[in-house]
């Protein structure tokens, strides 16, 4: 049996940090690392890093994303994932842009806390219809089209973000372009990293939020 | 413009020669050709009695018949009586210097001093008046005293005798050409001049001016000299004939230079040569000449005669090397200049001036005539050019400043947009976050409770997807009909998830980027929530497809929703949820069908306008 991987959870709302909390503790594979409901208190944490970060974005004190720019910057093989109210995009791009590896619903229910963040760190990404199409948008330069990718995501990367934003699932998008689930995840992965990567190279992702700015113009 | 500006000085020139050239229909008058003559002492002060007179031919020019005599000589000439009344008259059309006349014995006038300073009369035609009372019956004579220096072309022409009223018209004509357009062409030339100093005083860096203006005070002298009755000024007769003489050859000088800088072609050692020899010679005749001044400035005039034909050949050369006009003109009007004055040279050097017109003081102003039309027509190129520049870049401004309205009005508009965007998701972030959390945390309190299948949890629910569909549609302004469909989707799937419907989504035919008129997005996605909405609570139905389908000729796009149920009863056909979607989908611009059969299932089509 795997040494059970440790999870610090940090949320502001106590009845959802102990929903959070009871659900860890349910799954067999993960332990409680600790839990805080502000940043400050994360921090406290920390001095030994767990081994995943749950992390709500909007603490009282602090950006969530901060702590997993930390997290991810002194213990690089620990992972984060993020709770959100809804796959709110916003928050959500916020996070991968710091190295989250995907987020988590306030609402799942308790055993899919666990199957999926034991997903997640296996390396299957979760991406929701609003996220996918929040990242075609940032990154549609202009008014150009699907045929047109611009150059950090692939063509296939991008047809797969346009079926995720048309509502269908992993396995639905396998079969229409006819790949296995396994290499939709890849896909899926492959953009969250690359949006990690070019978080970091700011400037690219300056440049496609000026081509967001113009497609309003236009 | 230079053609009409040609046109009016051949017009000109034509009236002028016409007026000169014209006959007299009556010819009542005599040109005398045979005279006596003798030579006179000073101090005489009637005709001498003399038996010396001797037989001579008109014209008499002294330098023929007398070479080297300076003084008096006495004509005369057997006059005829003309039938009529009225006054009689003497016309002199040419002589050298000056004249005495008398009709038998008694003086009828004279052209001015007949002693030092002599009138200067070789270029002004003299006409007397006299009365009939002083011819005798039988023989009379007119006697002409001429005075004259020596070497200076004395001589007198052939007179003219008549009727005052017959004669009178040859005078006006002769006095015409020899006085009036002599002025007319000294008041051309000083303002030419004076235009042209100005302008080289302006703008002193240009000295084809500067050379221009001093051809034009040379050329005033030698007209002047023509007009002038006595040496202007302090001069003497010697000082003031070299100052003429050497007008001529420093006339011609400047007018080489002119010619050198108008062309753009500069020749130093061609010019320092000219300027030499003429200065020199010039300076010579003024120390050693004495009497033969004239005679010596007959030959130094060869050096300007010389140059004149150099100018011409050069100019012809360079307009055959460049084609340019100026040059052309140039040469012609050098050609004029100088025929013009090869006449009066030759005339005066075979001693023949006595007896034709001396017409040198119109050639130069020909030139001058040029260079102002020349000069004209370069300043209104100038003015052209400047026009064309100001207009062209007013039109540039208007440009400009058309092209920053337009880039404002686009700025105004992108912020406003972007400010309206910014608003929007301002607000559907704030609802989220706080209304969100709210309704979240509000959800996780009631679900470790008793309520887990209440009323309160199933409203808080469809409260949470009502929301989300909300700040999906608001917060984007989504307008991609496969994405609204997808964000349904998302939102409503958890829901069903807790049902036994089956869903099927069907999006093969809708091709991506197929859009909505902006602001329609919420519309179309509450019309499907109703829709799916509908069917879980009142179709009981197992099966639900939605299929969307484009339509490329219409513009338009088909979304059907069809499932299995039960069939929409009669009563509820027109109830809320159904007004609802008729009416969202008349505000996007389309139309929707309610096919229901009880026990059938229900078909949705409903009928959309994209963008195309």
């Amino acid at each position: 049996m795997p040494e059970k991987r440790s999870v610090l959870i940090v949320e502001d709302d106590n009845h959802i940090r102990w929903h959070f909390e009871r659900s860890i503790l349910q799954h067999e594979n993960l332990s409680l690392h600790g839990s805080a409901a502000t940043f400050e208190g994360a921090l406290n944490q920390m001095h030994s890093f767990p081994d995943v970060l749950l992390v709500d974005l909007g603490l009282p004190d602090g950006n969530g994303a901060d702590l997993i720019r930390l997290l991810k910057a002194q213990a690089p093989r620990s992972e984060a994932i993020v709770i959100t109210v809804f796959s709110d995009e916003f928050r959500v791009i916020e996070a991968i842009r710091a190295g989250a590896v995907g987020y988590l619903l306030k609402d799942s229910m308790p055993e899919d806390i666990g199957k999926m963040t034991m997903e997640m760190l296996n390396g299957i990404s979760p991406i929701s219809p609003a996220v996918a199409r929040y990242i075609i948008n940032a990154l549609r330069p202009g008014a150009e089209t699907a045929q047109q990718p611009n150059s950090l995501l692939s063509i296939k990367e991008v047809s797969v973000l346009q079926l995720v934003a048309r509502g269908y699932t992993r396995d639905e998008i396998a079969e229409m372009v006819g790949n296995s689930v396994h290499t939709v995840v890849a896909h899926i992965r492959n953009i969250y990293r690359k949006l990690e990567v070019h978080s970091r190279n700011e400037a690219v992702f300056e440049a496609c939020q000026l081509g967001l700015i113009k497609l309003n113009d236009n | 413009m230079t053609t009409r500006l040609i046109a009016a000085f051949v017009l000109l020139l034509a009236t002028a020669s016409a007026a000169v050239a014209q006959t007299d229909p009556v010819v009542n008058y005599r040109m005398l050709t045979q005279a006596e003559s003798v030579i006179g002492t000073p101090g005489e002060k009637s005709p001498p009695k003399s038996d010396a007179w001797q037989s001579v031919a008109l014209p008499d020019n002294w330098n023929a018949s007398h070479p080297g005599f300076g003084g008096y000589v006495w004509y005369r000439l057997p006059l005829q009586d003309i039938e009529g009344g009225g006054k009689l008259a003497v016309l002199l059309p040419r002589l050298c210097m000056n004249a005495e006349l008398w009709v038998n014995n008694s003086l009828i006038g004279d052209g001015g001093k007949m002693t030092d300073p002599v009138a200067r009369n070789w270029h002004r035609p003299l006409y007397f008046i006299f009365s009939r009372a002083l011819l005798k019956a039988d023989a009379n004579w007119l006697y002409i005293r001429v005075y004259a220096y020596p070497n200076d072309g004395g001589g007198l022409g052939h007179p003219y005798f008549g009727k005052d009223t017959d004669l009178k018209p040859l005078f006006e004509r002769v006095n015409f050409v020899d006085n009036t357009l002599s002025i007319a062409a000294l008041v051309l030339t000083v303002a030419v001049t004076l235009m042209l100093l100005t302008l080289w005083l302006l703008r002193k860096g240009q000295s084809l001016y500067g050379w221009m203006s001093a051809s034009g005070i040379f050329w005033s002298i030698v007209i002047v000299n023509q007009l002038f009755e006595y040496p202007p000024l302090w001069l003497t007769r010697y000082s003031w004939e070299w100052l003429v003489h050497s007008s001529i050859d420093l006339y011609s000088f400047s007018l080489l230079m002119v010619v050198h800088r108008f062309v753009d072609a500069p020749r130093k050692k061609i010019e320092a040569a000219t300027a030499t020899y003429f200065l020199t010679a010039s300076a010579l005749a003024w120390l050693l000449a004495g009497d033969q001044l004239v005679v010596w400035f007959n030959a130094i005039h060869i050096g300007a005669i010389v140059a004149g034909c150099y100018m011409i050949v050069f100019c012809a050369w360079q307009y055959w090397k460049t084609r340019q006009a100026r040059a052309l003109g140039m040469t012609i009007a050098i050609v004029c200049c100088l025929i013009i004055a090869m006449h009066d040279w030759l005339a005066i050097v075979t001693s023949k001036q006595l007896g034709t017109m001396l017409i040198m003081q119109f050639g130069p102003p020909i030139v001058l005539v040029l260079l102002g039309v020349w000069m004209m027509l370069q300043f209104s190129k100038v003015l052209d050019s400047e026009e064309r520049r100001r207009l062209q870049i007013e039109k540039q401004i208007a440009e400009v400043s058309e092209e920053l309205n337009i880039e404002h009005a686009k700025r105004m508009e992108l912020e406003r947009k972007t400010i309206v965007l910014a608003e929007r998701q301002q607000f559907s972030r704030e609802l989220h976050d706080g209304m969100g959390g709210h309704l979240m945390s509000l959800r996780n309190m009631l679900s470790g409770e008793v309520h887990k299948d209440s009323n309160i949890l199933s409203a808080l629910d469809q409260a949470i997807i009502d929301m989300r569909l909300l700040v999906d549609a608001v917060g984007e302004d989504n307008n991609d009909i496969g994405m609204i469909i997808g964000m349904v989707r998302s939102r409503v799937e958890p829901q069903i998830a807790h049902t036994s419907l089956r869903v099927e989504w069907q999006l093969t035919g809708l091709p991506m980027d197929c859009l909505l008129h902006k602001g329609y997005g919420l519309h179309l996605a509450r019309i499907l929530q109703e829709s799916i909405t509908n069917v879980m609570r009142h179709a009981q139905a197992g099966r639900l497809v939605i299929k969307a389908s484009h339509n490329a000729d219409s513009a338009a796009v088909m979304i059907e929703i069809t499932d299995n149920g039960c069939g929409i009863p009669e009563n509820v056909r027109f109830g809320r949820g159904i007004a609802n979607i008729r009416e969202r989908s008349r505000l996007i611009g389309g139309h929707v069908e309610f096919n229901s059969l009880p026990g059938q299932g229900t078909t949705i089509l409903l009928n959309i306008p994209v963008i195309s």
